[in-house]
């Protein structure tokens, strides 16, 4: 079991972007990458840098079974966005509260693995979606990027 | 008359109709590989081209040739949605485009992230494509403005992107995946340091929002 803590405005949390977020143009996540279904509320995952890194957050995308027919996540049609917490304390609009989150199961959960660096950015719902995906969009970069299309 | 030869995907493509023409001076005569001709009247013929085609004879002509020589056969691209056409101005040839490949996301279903995302929602993809038209024609319209295309994508929670980003400006709409249609739009000109945003409950348009979407040519 992992104590949690508090996190520092210099951290990255780091995202899971699938590859159909990505815009063609650009190679950049498209505004619509970091929602969450209503299901979930308005929480958006992530893994801390303090007890991760972009590419140990990747390869745990592939621990995970899907719930719906028990395989295994394939990591390679997912890339990892890096936001500041800072930035997400202070920027985003809503502003965003941050939470580590450690996950600890013994024995270890198919679906949701161990993961110490699990962290939750929990956000009021918006009043306005656009400006909020928006001014999510501004505050991170690729960590893992997606390879250009020619 | 005359005959002119066209890809069949090219007229697709471009907007002819896939379908037997209605006019009665514009019939499919034969079909032969990749190219199907049509019989046109040779006021038809002149309009087309004057230095390539000549009545008797047999073209074939390029997607240029039929982008820039042909836009009188049809004005407008007509795109269905459900039981509705709606018209886009030939013009809105990149539009035309962007909503054509967006149609990729009527094969989303639940959990098509593996993530939990929501599919698609049939109605919600129709109101989005109906807004992208409606403020397509009329910037063109009344400004003589061809705006460029946006990313249209299908977010985690079923609501549809139309979103355009550039180094100058950025403009997202999000269309709620709700009954009733509500859109949340915000834009930035990052140059001039100007700020849109608001809501719209229906597809008429919002003058201020359509003027501001002037910067997107």
């Amino acid at each position: 079991m992992w104590q949690t803590e508090e996190i520092e405005d210099e951290s990255n949390l780091f995202v899971r972007v699938h590859k159909n977020f990505v815009r063609s143009k650009d190679n950049k996540p498209s505004a619509s990458a970091f929602t969450n279904t209503p299901k979930s509320g308005n929480n958006l995952s992530s893994d801390w840098n303090k007890h991760s890194t972009p590419e140990s957050s990747r390869d745990l995308i592939g621990k995970q079974k899907k719930p719906k027919d028990g395989t295994y996540k394939d990591p390679s049609v997912f890339f990892i966005w890096a936001f500041n917490s800072g930035k997400l304390r202070n920027e985003a609009i809503p502003k965003q509260k941050l939470e580590h989150d450690p996950v600890y199961n013994q024995p270890e959960d198919d679906f949701i693995p161990n993961n110490r660096a699990h962290s939750i950015i929990i956000g009021d719902k918006p009043e306005n979606n656009a400006e909020f995906r928006v001014s999510l969009l501004k505050i991170g970069d690729w960590a893992i990027a997606p390879v250009p299309k020619k | 008359m005359s005959t002119v030869q066209t890809k069949p995907h090219h007229r697709q493509f471009k907007g002819y109709s896939k379908n037997k023409p209605q006019s009665t001076e514009w019939n499919i005569s034969e079909s032969s590989g990749l190219f199907q001709s049509y019989t046109l009247p040779k006021k038809a013929i002149r309009k087309v081209s004057s230095n390539v085609a000549s009545a008797g004879k047999v073209y074939k002509l390029t997607l240029d040739d039929i982008a820039e020589k042909a836009l009188w056969i049809n004005p407008n691209y007509d795109i269905t949605l459900g039981n509705e056409t709606l018209e886009l101005k030939r013009n809105l040839s990149n539009i035309y485009e962007a909503i054509v490949n967006s149609q990729d996301i009527l094969e989303l279903y639940d959990d098509w992230d593996d993530e939990g995302a929501i599919g698609h929602n049939q109605s919600v993809y129709n109101r989005a494509i109906k807004i992208l038209i409606n403020y397509s024609n009329t910037l063109l319209n009344d400004y003589k403005t061809v705006i460029t295309e946006p990313e249209i994508s299908l977010g985690k929670d079923g609501s549809i992107d139309l979103e355009w980003r550039d180094s100058q400006h950025i403009l997202l709409l999000n269309i709620t995946n709700s009954q009733e249609l509500t859109t949340h739009y915000y834009g930035e000109d990052i140059k001039g340091k100007t700020i849109i945003k608001g809501f719209l409950d229906s597809i008429d348009i919002n003058e201020d929002l359509a003027f501001w979407m002037r910067k997107l040519s």
